[in-house]
């Protein structure tokens, strides 16, 4: 169980620095996937909503502190992604059992959760463009996350397989 | 008591701790103002100049080419303004002296290149080469030769943050430089829209709006954005506009940052005026 968060936390550590410095670089204007959150998502359904809350905050906190923005939006933003994705761990799950279409609701559900909450705490825009605001920065990123998703799941599948 | 505290604590430890981390959240979220955390920002430009300074040689090499003709270009066309406004200076120092009005000091500028671009969906900025030790200030106006890109919202010592005009809580007075025709300038999320402009001013399709000498954060006839939609058909008293920035923001690569003080500049024209 240690081993399994240690290599976690070390697996999740590497998504940020790729968020932070590969996905800048790739994303056009404001659609960029949210590859840290994937990561969070899959390892609160493994090992259960207590860790995956911590791990929620302090990456998030972590994101922060390193690209710069609002102190603790992130953290605040991933910390109630992590807990709505924590209802659906077991205790008994595998690795490979994750990997489903459920995997994919809830992670689309908890990223939507996510863009929300961090675009209500950190912008200043009148109500009647939250909606507009939320579909550009919240919806369409959350779609190109999903697609990124399947990419990155079907590799480590692979991997596991070989 | 306080084993039915150890007990609610353990029946309901994941509220417990999400509780926690929620004041937490809260609690950095409602210092984001202090000097603390304004510290704690500040190792975001660390990192990222250390990205940069391990990727830009590599840049370098790839993009010399491109990189040569957009600095030409922008070349060419500094130096035929460079000439315009030699002539404006000229007859505005004339006019000035008439008037017994201090000289104000030349425009400093200094050249940075953009290593950053975030694109915070709500708050975009731009992460520059140049700081406090290259004297760099705080909301020291930013534009590029095509024109407005935004004021200085933090620095360090060799990198500061460029607060761009594409940020939701951004409001400029601008007017027409053909009409004069006043307005102002906001970003709604996804285009700029130009507010205020009364229906009985001329405003056409194609008028390049500059900031105006009524705006407190930039300097007066900076170009801002160019109108690509006008029309008078709305139910209130002032035109319907869209405008896109004239500085496109996802090819820039460099900008220009002012030395001067402006507020400091504008205090002193107050204080003669009152003399």
């Amino acid at each position: 169980m240690n081993d399994r968060i240690l290599k976690s936390i070390f697996y999740l550590s590497l998504l940020l620095i790729f968020q932070l410095i590969v996905v800048e670089v790739i994303s056009f204007n404001y659609i960029k996937p949210d590859i840290l959150i994937i990561g969070l998502i899959y390892f609160t359904l493994l090992n259960g909503q207590i860790p995956g809350m911590i791990l929620g905050f302090v990456f998030g906190l972590l994101m922060d502190i390193l690209s710069g923005g609002v102190i603790g939006s992130n953290a605040l933003s991933k910390l109630i992604a992590t807990f709505f994705a924590g209802y659906f761990s077991r205790e008994d799950i595998d690795e490979r059992e994750i990997i489903s279409t459920g995997f994919f609701v809830i992670l689309f559900i908890s990223s939507l959760i996510e863009k929300f909450v961090y675009i209500f705490i950190t912008s200043n825009v009148d109500f009647k463009y939250l909606l507009l605001v939320y579909v550009n920065y919240g919806l369409i990123p959350t779609l190109v996350t999903m697609v990124f998703s399947l990419f990155m799941l079907f590799f480590a599948r692979k991997s596991e397989v070989r | 008591m306080i084993y039915w505290l150890i007990r609610f604590i353990n029946n309901y430890r994941q509220y417990v701790i999400f509780t926690i981390l929620l004041l937490f959240s809260l609690f950095f979220l409602s210092l984001n103002d202090s000097k603390e955390i304004s510290n704690l920002r500040k190792v975001s430009f660390i990192f990222y100049g250390l990205i940069d300074y391990i990727k830009s040689p590599l840049d370098d090499f790839f993009h010399l080419r491109s990189e040569f003709e957009i600095l030409n270009k922008e070349n060419t066309e500094l130096t035929q303004q460079l000439l315009r406004l030699k002539e404006y200076e000229k007859e505005r120092n004339e006019l000035l002296e008439l008037l017994n009005f201090e000289k104000s000091n030349p425009i400093k500028l200094i050249n940075a290149r953009i290593i950053l671009k975030s694109s915070d969906p709500v708050r975009n900025k731009f992460v520059i080469n140049k700081g406090r030790n290259d004297g760099v200030k705080l909301n020291a106006t930013v534009f590029s030769y095509s024109g407005l890109i935004g004021y200085i919202s933090d620095l360090t010592s060799n990198y500061s943050v460029v607060y761009t005009i594409n940020n939701l809580n951004i409001r400029i007075s601008v007017k027409n430089a053909r009409s004069g025709a006043l307005g102002i300038l906001s970003w709604d999320g996804e285009k700029f829209k130009i507010y205020n402009v009364n229906k009985s001013a001329d405003v056409k399709e194609g008028d390049l709006f500059v900031t105006s000498e009524f705006s407190s954060l930039f300097p007066a006839g900076l170009p801002v954005a160019r109108v690509t939609y006008a029309s008078r058909a709305s139910e209130t008293l002032f035109y319907d506009i869209t405008a896109k920035s004239a500085c496109d923001f996802s090819e820039v690569k460099f900008c220009l940052v002012e030395l001067n003080d402006l507020e400091k500049q504008k205090l002193n024209f107050l204080l003669n005026q009152s003399e």
